[in-house]
């Protein structure tokens, strides 16, 4: 019997690989669930354990309640840290702005505008996925907030790159080598919380998966 | 009692299950059947995942006891953001329960 559950509970591991805490939080529910079961109904172990199977369902019905129960955490999380990245993005939009002046570089201000629009809709695009996963009004709303949330981060990026061909172009024009280090700075800084946030919306989309599952 | 018609007030009926007193995962499913008179029997694959999306919405808290024979536990109690969304809940449920007995009576005109 012991085997039993060890592989009820490994096959639930399995299922929520991609959330440790909360592959640990099935796993402490389910164990307190067969110690309280054998205490209060005066069972065996082996009652106890098949007892709790039977209760908490199959792993994957398991899996996918648990990964459901998260999820709306997870949206909220991944929402923040967008919000959080278009901010940086701006921030590092601004601080470059200061410090190169005026551009007088062909397209600079085409470039510009592409600049300010993604990071706008970048905006939109995140709180448009987190709205359309907690609020009712938006069921009608054709992307889910994966998609949304895929968008925001294109825009994201199309934002650091019009921003740093800009930058790129300023220095190339004469601005000055002295502005080099800190346009480097904050591309890196926005390519690196770019790349967190995309791994944080990869994530979420195995909460997606094995939610719906 | 059809599981399905409960999935949509389950998280009311463990915040209201915790109003009273904090309680562990097996204990408030005892405590809903007997309540209700064996009519809510839930599934506890199903309470488990709600208890912890109550707790990552801040409505409900846990911490770890020991029972009188040793045995650790995960002790569930209601947070003041959860006793404020029951109080809403309870009131919202009211208003609806209302217009739904309104429309299921016979010649009664229906309105919300």
């Amino acid at each position: 019997m012991p085997q039993l559950i060890d592989d009820y509970l490994g096959s639930i591991d399995r299922k929520l690989s991609f959330d440790r805490r909360l592959a640990s939080r099935a796993r402490e529910d389910i164990e307190e669930y067969c110690s309280d079961v054998a205490a209060e109904r005066q069972v065996d172990s082996g009652a106890a354990e098949r007892l709790a199977i039977d209760g908490f369902g199959d792993a994957d019905a398991v899996a996918r309640m648990y990964a459901a129960s998260a999820l709306g955490h997870q949206v909220q999380k991944t929402w923040i840290s967008l919000a959080l990245v278009v901010v940086a993005a701006f921030v590092a939009m601004r601080l470059r702005s200061l410090s190169l002046g005026p551009v007088a570089v062909d397209g600079g201000d085409m470039l510009l505008l592409i600049d300010r629009m993604s990071l706008t809709a970048a905006l939109c695009c995140g709180m448009l996925g987190w709205l359309a996963h907690t609020r009712s009004a938006f069921a009608l709303w054709p992307w889910s907030p994966r998609t949304a949330f895929d968008l925001s981060i294109f825009a994201v990026a199309t934002s650091i790159g019009a921003g740093t061909i800009r930058a790129a172009a300023a220095l190339d024009a004469g601005v000055g080598a002295g502005h080099v280090p800190l346009v480097i700075m904050t591309v890196g800084a926005e390519l690196a919380l770019l790349l967190t946030v995309h791994a944080r919306v990869r994530r979420l989309g195995c909460y997606f998966d094995r939610a719906a599952v | 009692m059809n599981a399905e018609m409960l999935k949509g007030h389950l998280d009311n009926i463990l915040l209201a299950t915790l109003r009273s007193r904090p309680a562990h995962g097996y204990g408030l499913i005892e405590d809903l059947r007997q309540r209700s008179g064996g009519h809510f029997d839930l599934p506890e694959g199903t309470v488990y995942p709600a208890l912890h999306r109550l707790e990552l919405a801040g409505l409900i808290e846990s911490s770890w006891a020991h029972s009188p024979e040793g045995r650790k536990r995960r002790i569930y109690a209601l947070t003041p953001k959860g006793h404020a969304a029951l109080e809403q809940r309870r009131s919202d449920w009211s208003r609806f329960s209302e217009a739904i007995d309104q429309c299921l009576e016979e010649r009664t005109p229906c309105h919300s």
